[in-house]
């Protein structure tokens, strides 16, 4: 039986960040100072349909933002985690650790 | 459960997806090619600066057409990323590792093609030096370049180009100080594996990693 703390990490996973999609983003993100949407498509197999809805829901929580650029005629725009949303990685992945950990063997 | 993602692999990946699609070898290998190129030229009756002028008339083209492919090929499918702070003290180590080891190698070649011009007076040590010395340390430098270099930046094929390449510069080494002519052989050789290796694999990989339809401007709005 999993024990109140397994329980209780469980219930403090940030949910914007725990879908399997954002997880993904999050953590491309977070091992870059910044990088562009070909770099997020080719890393995380998402479509570009996909990759647009899932950065708005992270920009909206404010966990990204969106440097809209140009490199050429192009455009160009490059997404970098903001310091909330590091902070909110940090925190889920001690979460999740938590919560693994408290699994029995 | 999803599982806690490993950042270090993910840190690794940002390096390592650039190695992977083969233009840095076949960049490589046709380096070696002009370096060759420049050691027949060498043996020739030809002025001093013509070896050096055939070299940068090689290497320079080599290279512009390297950034092109490189702006047509790669960036398209892997994106552009601006490395984080992990990342960047990567390349710097990669970078003073370079400095150092091209630094005593263009040292030694060029006490080396000194050696072959005014001031050669056939002593005991300098005759060590030039014949047995200079390509055993030279050989050796270049073993460490690329080694240290393909461990720094986990790019496992290098190791394989930084044997080759010491082949082919020892080749090289001999056909021109030893009029060794079995030795621009060996360095054509290994300029050929290196570039067939590189192909190869950008062939694979262009064919594992179509480029992604992007609808940018949609989004942008």
């Amino acid at each position: 039986m999993p024990n109140e703390s397994y329980i209780q990490s469980l219930n403090d996973l940030d949910r914007t960040i725990h879908e399997p999609a954002r997880l993904m983003l999050m953590a491309f993100l977070y091992v870059v100072e910044a990088g562009d949407y070909a770099y997020l498509m080719s890393e995380t197999g998402l479509t570009w349909g996909n990759l647009g809805a899932h950065l708005n829901k992270l920009e909206e929580a404010g966990y990204i933002e969106i440097e809209k650029g140009y490199k050429g005629k192009r455009p160009n725009s490059m997404a970098h985690l903001t310091p909330a949303g590091r902070a909110a990685f940090q925190a889920y992945r001690q979460s999740l650790k938590q919560a693994l950990d408290s699994l029995p063997e | 459960m999803i599982p806690i993602p490993d950042l270090d692999q993910i840190e690794r990946r940002t390096w390592t997806r650039y190695a992977e699609s083969g233009l840095t070898d076949l960049l490589l290998g046709a380096i070696l090619f002009a370096s060759s190129m420049a050691a027949v030229v060498l043996r020739t009756d030809l002025p001093a600066p013509w070896p050096l002028v055939v070299y940068f008339a090689l290497a320079v083209p080599f290279l512009l057409v390297f950034l092109g492919l490189q702006r047509i090929i790669i960036v398209p499918r892997l994106g552009r990323i601006r490395p984080g702070p992990r990342a960047k003290a990567r390349r710097n180590k990669a970078n003073i590792v370079a400095f150092v080891s091209m630094g005593v190698t263009v040292l030694l070649a060029l006490l080396t093609v000194g050696f072959q011009g005014h001031g050669f007076d056939g002593s005991r040590s300098e005759v060590a030096l030039a014949r047995v010395a200079s390509p055993i340390v030279m050989t050796a430098s270049i073993l460490l370049f690329f080694g240290l270099t393909a461990y720094i930046l986990d790019y496992h094929r290098m190791y394989l180009i930084g044997i080759l390449y010491a082949v082919g510069i020892g080749g090289i080494m001999l056909y021109v100080i030893e009029e060794f002519d079995a030795g621009i052989a060996a360095a054509a050789a290994a300029v050929a594996f290196i570039l067939i290796m590189g192909t190869v694999t950008l062939v694979r990989w262009t064919h594992r990693h179509p480029i992604p339809a992007i609808g940018e401007e949609r989004y942008a709005q």
